[in-house]
């Protein structure tokens, strides 16, 4: 006998679905009538092609973490931005010709970042640049710290889900002298330490908007209006929850609250 | 790309839309078959990550065995990579981790050497803030202040010197830093809905080493 899970996550779900409906309406629309939808500046998306530029200046590497998050885990969406954006980097260092070291602990991410790197370059027409013995896979993510200072990185990109590794990795990358550029969408507590010591940082939700600022193409960009809307809503919901509990309603407190 | 890449590509999507809304349902359904499935699905998933732990490895392993042999740079460092690599997993799939050596390892090399790297983490809190709080501009002049005040209510000394300090970084915590975080956490959480909703669809592909929409 099927039954469905409960009668408040029933709720929840339904909501849920509607507004994803509405976004994928969005995404469709967007594509149909090729409307590019405007997105604000990210300074840190800016920033990450002089980084590169940076390093091929002074013939010294970049280095990349796409977080210390796994795939089958609830950091999984962070961990995927982060390699969509290591896919870009990779692309740039292929393109001028800076080499490109990237660390990674979680063993199923591993294979991901060797494969999006090699594929970088081959897009590049760089296949013989690519070096796969710079991929490395290192369980204890703070040992990376030592490889950034030894290799004395110019700029060391930090973009995915992560935990107190992440300002160890930071300030190695301060002190070899590197452009810190951060983003951290998962791990809430970590926001404050990238915001502070990076020189350029994602927060939140512009992990997810990267690879539409990047792209510019209408359907990615009508995927961020969609996300807007989707806030609208929610903010909405919000108002008309305060204006309803200040009246002695409880009615939207009892479906969505805790 | 080769068409031969660009099909993995495509039976790798296929196979992610599947288990995707498969579990997505599933989290919604009391169905016995439906939640066994599931719940096995999960078990060879475990399996799987198992089987990536040792592409991982066998880099690790490949790239210091050549950069011995080779005597390339570091290549003494590499030997005590292998060795520290290799030895406790022998002696715990020969052994089990109940043998002395591998606990001896375990608890007296691994452990004391990740608490001291963690512990060094403490210094560098220290370092990244002497970076970050300079009132280089009014951002980090607001930063600067609401960080010292913070750091005045959490010290219990600060009591003394004026009583004000608690509530003070208590109300910013409370009002400031919490609807901050709340709308962080409201962005991350539509950022997360959608972002596997367009790797389920397929939309999304870079990190299947693609071009992203194509």
């Amino acid at each position: 006998m099927i039954k469905l899970a409960s009668g408040r996550e029933v709720i929840l779900v339904g909501t849920a679905l509607i507004l994803v409906i509405l976004l994928y309406m969005m995404i469709i629309q967007g594509e149909k009538r090729k409307k590019l939808y405007p997105i604000r500046r990210l300074p840190a998306m800016d920033a990450m092609e002089e980084a590169v530029g940076r390093a091929v200046e002074m013939q010294r590497p970049i280095h990349y973490v796409p977080g210390t998050g796994a795939l089958n885990r609830l950091e999984a969406t962070s961990t995927l931005a982060g390699l969509t954006l290591l896919s870009y980097v990779a692309g740039l260092a292929a393109k001028t010709g800076a080499r490109i070291i990237t660390t990674c602990q979680v063993a199923d991410v591993y294979p991901l970042t060797i494969e999006i790197v090699r594929q970088a370059f081959q897009v590049e027409g760089q296949t013989d640049m690519f070096r796969e013995e710079d991929c490395l896979f290192m369980p204890q993510e703070k040992s990376a710290a030592g490889l950034i200072q030894r290799e004395r990185v110019a700029a060391n990109f930090l973009i995915g889900a992560f935990w107190h590794e992440s300002l160890v990795l930071i300030e190695a990358g301060a002190r070899a002298g590197a452009m810190n550029i951060g983003g951290a969408a998962y791990t809430l507590g970590q926001i404050p330490f990238l915001v502070s010591c990076c020189d350029y940082c994602l927060v939140g939700e512009e992990v997810y908007a990267a690879s539409a600022y990047i792209t510019k193409d209408p359907s990615e960009t009508s995927v961020i209006a969609g996300q807007d809307y989707i806030k609208l809503i929610g903010l909405g919901f919000i108002i008309l929850g305060t204006l309803l509990s200040t009246m002695g309603l409880t009615v939207l407190y009892d479906l969505f609250g805790a | 790309m080769s068409s031969y890449e660009g099909e993995i590509r495509s039976i790798a999507i296929i196979i992610t839309a599947i288990v995707g809304f498969f579990f997505l349902i599933e989290y919604f359904i009391v169905w016995t078959p439906v939640n066994k499935t599931a719940s096995n699905i999960t078990a060879y998933g475990t399996v799987l990550l198992g089987l990536a732990g040792i592409v991982g490895i066998g880099n690790l392993t490949r790239f210091h065995l050549k950069n011995i042999f080779r005597q390339g740079k570091n290549w003494i460092p590499s030997i005590i990579l292998l060795i520290s690599l290799w030895l406790p997993l022998v002696l715990g799939l020969l052994y089990t981790r109940n043998h002395f050596i591998f606990s001896y390892i375990y608890n007296s090399i691994y452990l004391p050497t990740s608490q001291a790297f963690f512990a060094i983490l403490a210094f560098y809190i220290v370092s990244g803030a002497y970076r970050a709080f300079k009132a280089r501009n009014l951002d980090a002049a607001v930063l600067l202040i609401a960080g010292i005040l913070v750091f005045m209510s959490n010290s219990p000394a600060t009591g003394i010197l004026w009583p004000g300090f608690q509530p003070l970084g208590k109300w910013i915590q409370d009002v400031f830093t919490a609807a901050g975080l709340r709308g962080i956490t409201i962005g991350i959480a539509i950022g997360s809905v959608v972002t596997s909703l367009r790797v389920l669809t397929g939309r999304e592909r870079r990190h299947l080493a693609g071009r992203g929409v194509e």
